[in-house]
């Protein structure tokens, strides 16, 4: 009965959370958001009595997975900043240039 | 049949697969393509040593694939084709170190490896082949893959000496096909492991079996360099002495004789092939081959010319011993296989290293030599030795095996041609090595480059290789690992038959 | 999946607020092909039971002679195990793409900084996050390569195996390179490169050492099945957890970078 239960609230949970990662607008919550859907993702199989696949869901899906996406979060983020650096630096020389 | 037959398909790849890769590399890849080229023989001798192991547990290997019905492809590993195999890997390995070596400045090594690794994994595959038809498919493709080689240098000299080839070759390649397709039709599938395959038609068709043994030893006998086919050899000298070395005196000649052992051991077997009176022939054809190379030997001043006449001499022992029809003259002839391909590549890698480092292709610039190049002139001395027939080296003891087989045979007429090409042997082999130790220095050579060996070492590591193995392979000829433990060993399964 | 989740994500950043006409168009349309396709495969599911010769019952006969108790394990590397070797190549592949797609400054692979390597930022009294960082990682390392190396030998009778040591490993190598990235310039990229080739390299040559024992290419010896497996495995976890680090470090060391740098 318990079991049941459980299940039932996965079911729910899972493709609410699925949906939540790709409706966020912030990019770092939609990571967060798909790190726990691996953990739960990790569950549902635990409950397919499917147990080696779980251990590999939980280290690779939200563990590796999880820790490449913030990886690549940051680089993106300091290279679009580098480039806005890069843009207002050009910007300013231009209007210099107008100006003499 | 077993699903393990595919190691024999690995094995044949491990060659073929570097081989078609290397066509692809640009010139200058140095590093890629040595790689590939040591791998791919490392990875063979690897996977040969394996199936050695696996047949002497008593494993069965075979692959068969069917080309059309009734007639299949079939690889087999038997201990003689282990023997061959294993030959043509280690030499392959020991001619590919020294083929890097040699050919370092010249251009088109790309094709020049390409082929080679093609040439090898085709010698295996004839090592390998179970039926007479496979035998006959890759032995055409030997032909084909070997012409590249000779004509590779594009001199009008070798262009000429490729042409004679071919037409050696190809008239030898479709009297065998024509060999083949006829016994096909009177029997059936020609497989090497069946035994009485011919046993139906010997009554009714005497005069076909006689002709077509005719035509097939005749189409193998190009290739093994049998009087009056032998034409194509001295001229085949041309080529890079890589070349010249492995297939020109181990891999072709002996996939030749290899055919010659096959046809007259498994298709026709002894018994019938002496009942037809098929091997007196074979056995004065090839005694007459033996002094002729002798002969022709001893008038040559080429050095390289000299050791090709000096071949065809040596490997029509191998098929005098199979003409014998007694086991003790078999094993010898079927060691004389492993030693004399041994001892040949010795002198051909020595011929070589002349050649490279000091520019000497005559015999007549070799007086002396030997204070210039002591190492590189042992292992001449060494290989010149073992050819003559000095115990304890390695070519005394397949000569012994010979002698104690002819007069087992109550052929004692061999033991006088034993004699006979010894002395001829001795007497183009010797004065070489004489003047080479003891005379003074008559033809200018170029002066000495500053460093420790008197040649690079690539050409230098093989011909010693292959020299400590011709001595050791005759002191050790009695011991469990040796080339004669193997050659007995296949004696022994052939006559439990 | 991470593809598509990736790709939906960029689509959706780049359209904030503005769902046109034909984005409904292919919402519907795409969800109702996806609807198709599950209602398919449900009904698939549920018609056909398993085979009579495919239960638990029948195939326990086999089982006993792969060597491992675990059936997961017997399918993965005994029965399947070309499919494995594929697998493991696969992974090896994706190694090298990384490793020839970019270098990586190895006194500096994440180009963030972490309270490591700025121990000079103030704002702190006392010791900081990163001295429970340091000694996080000093416990868990070792405690994690231990559970690794279990999971990997359990894999025969229990759930584990390569994959979920080699998981485990990885996730070991990454919070390795999160906590002090610079260590990565210690190590002798040859090392590195030893780890991604021993998995493949160990599970073809016992592919190929098969042929000696008279069975095809991994068909193990009978008797002693067993261990054959539980070396493949080994090789293979070790494999997958450096590639998994490599994956997430994101390139091979430059070699410009890899001289001459001092202990930290």
């Amino acid at each position: 009965m318990i079991l049941i239960l459980f299940d039932f609230v996965l079911i729910i949970t899972l493709p609410l959370l699925g949906w939540a990662v790709l409706a966020t607008e912030d990019i770092f919550k939609a990571v967060v958001l798909f790190v726990s859907f691996g953990l739960l993702m990790s569950l549902a199989w635990v409950r397919l009595n499917a147990p080696d696949v779980a251990l590999a869901e939980a280290a690779i899906g939200a563990g590796v997975t999880g820790a490449l996406f913030l990886s690549a979060l940051n680089k993106l983020e300091r290279s679009v900043k580098h480039e806005r650096r890069i843009n207002r630096d050009e910007e300013k020389e231009a209007i210099n240039e107008r100006e003499i | 049949m077993n699903q393990s037959g595919n190691l024999l398909i690995f094995i044949l790849l491990s060659s073929l697969l570097p081989g078609l890769i290397i066509f692809s590399l640009p010139e200058k890849s140095h590093r890629i393509r040595t790689i590939l080229n040591l791998g791919g023989a490392l990875t063979k001798l690897s996977l040969i040593l394996l199936m050695i192991l696996g047949i002497y547990q008593g494993f069965y290997y075979e692959f068969r694939w069917t080309l059309f019905p009734g007639t299949d492809l079939v690889l087999n590993a038997d201990p003689l084709s282990a023997l061959f195999a294993t030959l043509s890997a280690v030499l392959w390995l020991l001619t590919t170190i020294y083929a890097i070596g040699y050919l370092e400045q010249s251009p088109n090594r790309s094709r020049f490896f390409g082929y080679f690794s093609l040439c090898v994994s085709v010698t295996v595959g004839i090592a390998l082949a179970g039926n007479l038809l496979t035998f006959l498919i890759f032995y055409e493709m030997l032909t084909l893959t070997t012409y590249p080689l000779v004509i590779h240098r594009g001199t009008p000299e070798a262009m000429a000496a490729g042409r004679v080839y071919l037409c050696y070759t190809l008239g030898g390649g479709a009297a065998f096909m024509a060999g083949v397709a006829w016994l096909t039709a009177l029997v059936g599938p020609l497989n090497f492991h069946v035994d009485g395959l011919l046993l139906p038609v010997v009554e009714t068709h005497r005069v076909s079996l006689t002709l077509i043994f005719i035509l097939l030893i005749g189409g193998v006998g190009v290739k093994a360099a049998l009087f009056p086919l032998h034409g194509w050899l001295p001229r085949a000298m041309v080529a890079p002495a890589p070349v010249s070395a492995l297939l020109h005196a181990v891999a072709v000649v002996k996939a030749g004789v290899f055919g010659i052992i096959r046809i007259v051991h498994d298709i026709y077997s002894i018994d019938l092939a002496s009942q037809l009176g098929l091997l007196f022939p074979l056995s004065l054809l090839t005694s007459l081959t033996i002094l002729y190379g002798s002969w022709r030997a001893l008038q040559e001043d080429d050095l390289k010319r000299r050791l090709a006449y000096s071949t065809i001499s040596q490997v029509s022992y191998i098929a005098l011993g199979i003409s014998l029809a007694h086991p003790l003259a078999a094993m010898g002839g079927l060691v004389h296989l492993v030693h004399q391909g041994i001892m040949k590549i010795t002198l051909f890698f020595c011929a070589g290293n002349l050649a490279e480092t000091l520019g000497i292709h005559r015999i007549s610039e070799m007086n002396g030599v030997a204070r210039r190049m002591p190492l590189t002139m042992a292992a001449f001395s060494i290989g010149a030795l073992g050819m003559i027939g000095l115990p304890p080296l390695a070519g005394f003891v397949s000569k012994w095996y010979l002698g104690l087989g002819a007069l087992a045979a109550d052929q004692g007429w061999v033991i006088v041609i034993l004699i006979t090409s010894t002395l001829l042997n001795a007497l183009y082999f010797l004065p070489i090595v004489h003047h080479a130790w003891f005379s003074s220095q008559e033809h200018p050579w170029p002066t000495r480059k500053a460093g420790k060996l008197e040649a690079h070492w690539m050409l230098l590591l093989p011909s010693l290789i292959t020299a400590f193995l011709v001595l050791i392979i005759g002191l050790l000829a009695n011991s469990e690992m040796s080339p004669m433990a193997w050659a007995r060993l296949i004696m022994n399964k052939e006559s439990l038959q | 999946m991470n593809g598509g989740l990736t790709g939906m994500k960029k689509r959706k950043q780049s359209m904030k607020g503005k769902f046109k006409r034909k984005d409904w168009q292919f919402a519907t349309l795409t969800s109702l092909l996806i609807a198709t396709l599950v209602t398919f495969l449900c009904w698939a599911i549920l018609k056909e039971p398993p085979g009579e010769d495919l239960t638990a019952e029948a195939l326990a006969p086999l089982f006993v002679q792969s060597g491992v108790t675990s059936p997961v394990t017997a399918i993965l590397l005994n029965f399947r195990g070309y499919d494995t070797l594929l697998e493991v190549m696969v992974l090896f592949l994706a190694g090298l793409g990384i490793w020839s797609q970019a270098t990586v400054d190895p006194t500096n692979p994440l180009v963030f900084s972490s309270p490591a390597t700025h121990p000079t930022k103030p704002n702190f009294h006392g010791p900081g996050p990163e001295l429970i960082l340091a000694t996080l990682v000093r416990i868990l390392i070792p405690l994690m390569v231990l559970v690794a190396g279990y999971l990997t030998w359990a894999g025969g009778f229990q759930a584990g195996g390569a994959f979920q040591g080699g998981a485990l490993l990885g996730g070991a190598g990454i919070l390795l390179i999160l906590a002090e990235p610079q260590r990565i310039s210690t190590i002798p990229p040859a090392l590195i490169r030893f780890g991604i080739v021993l998995g493949p390299a160990i599970f073809l040559l016992v592919g190929v050492s098969c042929f000696g024992y008279g069975g095809n290419f991994l068909q193990y010896p009978q008797p002693g099945a067993g261990s054959w497996l539980l070396l493949i495995e080994f090789g293979a976890a070790i494999s997958i957890g450096i590639t998994l680090t490599t994956l997430f470090v994101g390139g091979r060391p430059d070699p410009k970078r890899l001289k001459g740098t001092d202990q930290p």
